[in-house]
């Protein structure tokens, strides 16, 4: 197989390209935004509902009703007595965490709800501050 | 003596991970007393191969340590005060500016490593590096003990392994052309500048034609966001597949249903897609950046500007000139012989020798 000339390749291209007119006019990575990591709206309500389930739902249970018929059900509790040794555990050391999860979120919901607070007082603050200003100024204007 | 390798994490699949268990091997059938021990160690890995750092024995000088250094870790500073002879085998470092728009903690990860990458330049006896540019790199970081280069030891034996059937049934169509990159969604990887230039060769060459882009985005999700959207102004969302992570299966699947090989990073330390492309048969078209050229050494494709028409131009070339695409597969094939096991384990025998016997 003799040695390929990438460059007297590439000069055809580049010949191929000048001759049909093709145009390299195309939308560049730059142009897009780099969003946020997490690519969502804040919505209070949900986040209020959302903390609502994970406080609710937190707890997982390892024992619950097993479908399916007489046969199947013996089975299946059988398994399960017999891999309660390595299940269990996790399962009680995976709701301790979900309910430090649920703790943790409902604690930032009580800072949002505080921040909140504050952001308002300030903003009314400065509300009363620019009113202010703007009357120092007008009694400036009125002086001069 | 013991030759004892130290790593910050070993992992199932990593290409750093795998270069050190193929030189356990190596070690063990040489006759070194040897061990792997890592911070942070993949439970998926067989018992008995590795072990977690606080495990490892009291370190005499006599022994030798080849520390394997990819990563920001408190390790980079912890292997100094061993008090024995120590090799570093430098597997690269992401430049951290790479990270700025898109992961604090991966910026500041590679920030790290690179301020421990420094700080080992006057406190190491010898350095592998993995290429000419790790090599350099080295130097330009102050590293003054001798340096070699050693390419990583690639477990070929794993690409013989079954591939993923749903993925060939699926993709395999011979009416289609199908484009691959694989490799971590990472901004230094580029591969926006893979979309467009699949993106004018969709346009300008072969509407038939399909961009697997394959690997995980996990700690890039903010660039892996931004690439969708980059997708969809394109409006490629049809042509464009990001898999994710996925099983080696599936890897080696998109392998067999590749018809090229894309790649544009801005930064690579040695990039094994591009030997595992070389092994499948896949021509190889590459922007010549950092590593690249090295492992390429003359093979495949590459192109000194980064120009998206004349990259399409390119595939298209390959795709409609059978001669030439066949040439370019041997030339791979060629290059390939140079990564055989045999031949690096005994440049890395070699090389350990002549270091023990204070001859490096």
């Amino acid at each position: 197989m003799s040695k390929i000339d990438i460059e007297e390749i590439m000069s055809e291209i580049r010949q191929e390209i000048k001759d049909k007119g093709y145009s390299d006019e195309m939308i560049v990575f730059g142009e897009i935004e780099n969003g946020d990591q997490i690519d969502c709206q804040y919505s209070e309500e949900v986040f209020l509902t959302l903390l609502r389930e994970m406080n609710e739902k937190n707890n997982i249970e390892w024992y619950r009703e097993l479908e399916g018929g007489k046969l199947s059900r013996i089975l299946k509790k059988v398994v399960r007595k017999l891999t309660s040794f390595l299940g269990v555990p996790v399962v009680v050391d995976q709701s301790c965490f979900n309910a430090d999860v649920a703790h943790g979120f409902s604690q930032l919901a009580g800072y949002i709800h505080e921040q909140k607070d504050e952001v308002d007082k300030c903003r009314q603050e400065i509300a009363l501050l620019e009113d202010r200003i703007e009357e120092l100024q007008k009694n400036l204007k009125e002086t001069l | 003596m013991r030759v004892i390798q130290l790593l910050t994490s070993i992992l199932y699949g990593d290409a750093v991970s795998n270069d050190t268990l193929t030189l356990a091997d190596t070690l063990q059938r040489a006759g070194y007393e040897t061990g792997i021990y890592a911070e942070y160690v993949d439970l998926r890995l067989p018992d008995g191969k590795v072990y977690k750092i606080e495990q490892l024995p009291q370190i005499s000088g006599e022994d030798v340590i080849i520390y394997h250094l990819s990563t920001g870790s408190r390790l980079n500073y912890k292997v100094a005060e061993y008090p024995c002879r120590k090799i570093v085998i430098y597997h690269n470092i992401t430049p951290y500016s790479y990270f700025e728009k898109y992961s604090f903690d991966l910026w500041k990860l590679c920030k790290f490593g690179l301020e421990g990458m420094r700080f080992l330049s006057d406190k190491v006896d010898y350095c592998l590096a993995v290429s000419e540019y790790n090599k350099a790199d080295l130097i330009k970081a102050g590293y003054s003990c001798p340096i070699d280069v050693l390419p990583i030891l690639i477990p070929f034996s794993d690409y013989e392994k079954d591939a993923n059937e749903e993925v060939i049934k699926k993709y395999s169509d011979e009416h289609y052309v199908n484009l691959l990159f694989t490799g971590r969604i990472a901004p230094n990887k580029k591969q926006e500048d893979v979309i467009r230039a699949f993106a004018m060769y969709q346009k300008y060459y072969n509407p038939r034609s399909r961009l697997f882009i394959v690997g995980s985005y996990n700690g890039t999700e903010r660039y892996y966001n931004r690439l969708i959207k980059y997708v969809r102004e394109l409006q490629l969302e049809n042509s464009v597949y990001f898999t994710g992570h996925v099983s080696f299966g599936e890897i080696l699947a998109y392998y067999k249903i590749a018809n090229v090989f894309l790649c544009m990073s801005a930064h690579e330390g040695f990039c094994v897609p591009l030997v595992e492309a070389m092994y499948f048969g896949v021509p190889v078209i590459a922007h010549d950046s950092s590593a690249i050229g090295d492992t390429l050494n003359g093979s495949g494709v590459l192109l000194k500007e980064k120009k998206p028409l004349e990259t399409a131009g390119m595939i298209h070339y390959l795709m409609t000139h059978s001669e030439e695409r066949e040439s370019i597969v041997m030339g791979q094939y060629e290059r390939l012989r140079d990564f055989e096991h045999a031949k690096i384990e005994k440049q890395f025998l070699g090389y350990l020798e002549k270091f023990i016997h204070n001859q490096r």
